[in-house]
């Protein structure tokens, strides 16, 4: 194994650590950041000349992958199935879906997608935002 | 760069071929077609960076099981959620609080989850509704995560 290769995984394991120990976001990508930053600069002056093209996938790689652990996080964390699910294991009833579900209510106006009144409209931004949508809903198909 | 460039042209084929082998239908429900696809592309990469690439095996398999769960979480995400269905009704018109909730779960309502969650063998019907081993362990790798 070189050294670049032994770098990218000790960083890839600091990143993996970071996720076990760290639950708030914002202190979670900061310190992902962090790490890749020291990564790519300790990493440039060990590196040969031919070894450019490796040394931007391994920096690419550590990205996709502090990404992908964020992501795979929040979905879970915030899935309504897996709320539903968890109810139910405790012996609950499975009421209080339609809790969580008006909870993307107050998601919606924070992040300024809606105004809230009598009627909930969409703003400028969520007009945009929900063409995005419909982008996406076109091309994986989803109905 | 020929390497940057295999590892693009790679992901791009990753990402049409889980399309294909979805067909319309829900990612959970593809997931092992999605699962194949991604490994063999990624078998025919590794074999073209073991053969005439200059990039490591740890680098390449990093960036591999990086993508895949940015792609997985990502069009998860788009697949499932509330907050875009919602956008997505808020389209055709402006709605009351309840008006949207009453859409959206007359689309994706409570009777449609547990369906799922008794395809994917999170739940199980005998005498009453419970949950599965698999359910369980999701539930503890979902509570380690919080």
């Amino acid at each position: 194994m070189d050294i670049l290769n032994l770098y990218t995984l000790v960083t890839f394991v600091l990143i993996c650590a970071i996720f076990y120990f760290v639950r708030k976001i914002p202190f979670y990508v900061t310190g992902c950041a962090l790490i890749i930053a020291v990564f790519l600069w300790r990493s440039y002056h060990v590196v040969q000349r031919a070894q450019t093209a490796e040394w931007l996938l391994a920096g690419f790689a550590l990205i996709l992958c502090s990404f992908g652990l964020l992501i795979v996080r929040v979905m879970l964390i915030r899935s309504v199935s897996l709320q539903l699910l968890a109810r139910l294991a405790g012996g609950e009833s499975a009421a209080g879906v339609s809790q969580d579900i008006g909870g993307r209510l107050k998601d919606m106006e924070y992040f300024q997608l809606i105004r809230r009144g009598e009627k909930n409209a969409l703003t400028g931004f969520g007009w945009f935002c929900s063409t995005v949508v419909v982008i996406f809903y076109t091309i994986f198909r989803i109905k | 760069m020929n390497d940057v460039l295999a590892v693009f042209v790679a992901l791009a084929v990753a990402l049409a071929g889980s399309e294909l082998a979805l067909r319309g239908t829900k990612l959970q429900t593809g997931l092992m077609r999605v699962l194949a696809v991604w490994a063999i592309v990624y078998a025919g990469l590794l074999g073209y960076m073991i053969t005439c690439g200059s990039t490591g095996v740890i680098v390449f398999t990093l960036l591999w099981g990086g993508a895949f769960l940015s792609w997985f979480g990502v069009r998860s995400h788009i697949e499932s959620s509330i907050l875009m269905r919602m956008m997505f009704l808020l389209r055709k018109k402006a709605l009351t609080s309840d008006e949207l909730v009453h859409e959206y779960e007359a689309h994706y309502g409570e009777s449609l989850r547990m369906e799922e969650l008794f395809r994917g063998r999170l739940l199980e019907r005998q005498d009453r509704v419970q949950i599965t081993p698999k359910g369980r362990i999701i539930l503890q790798i979902v509570a380690m995560l919080k």
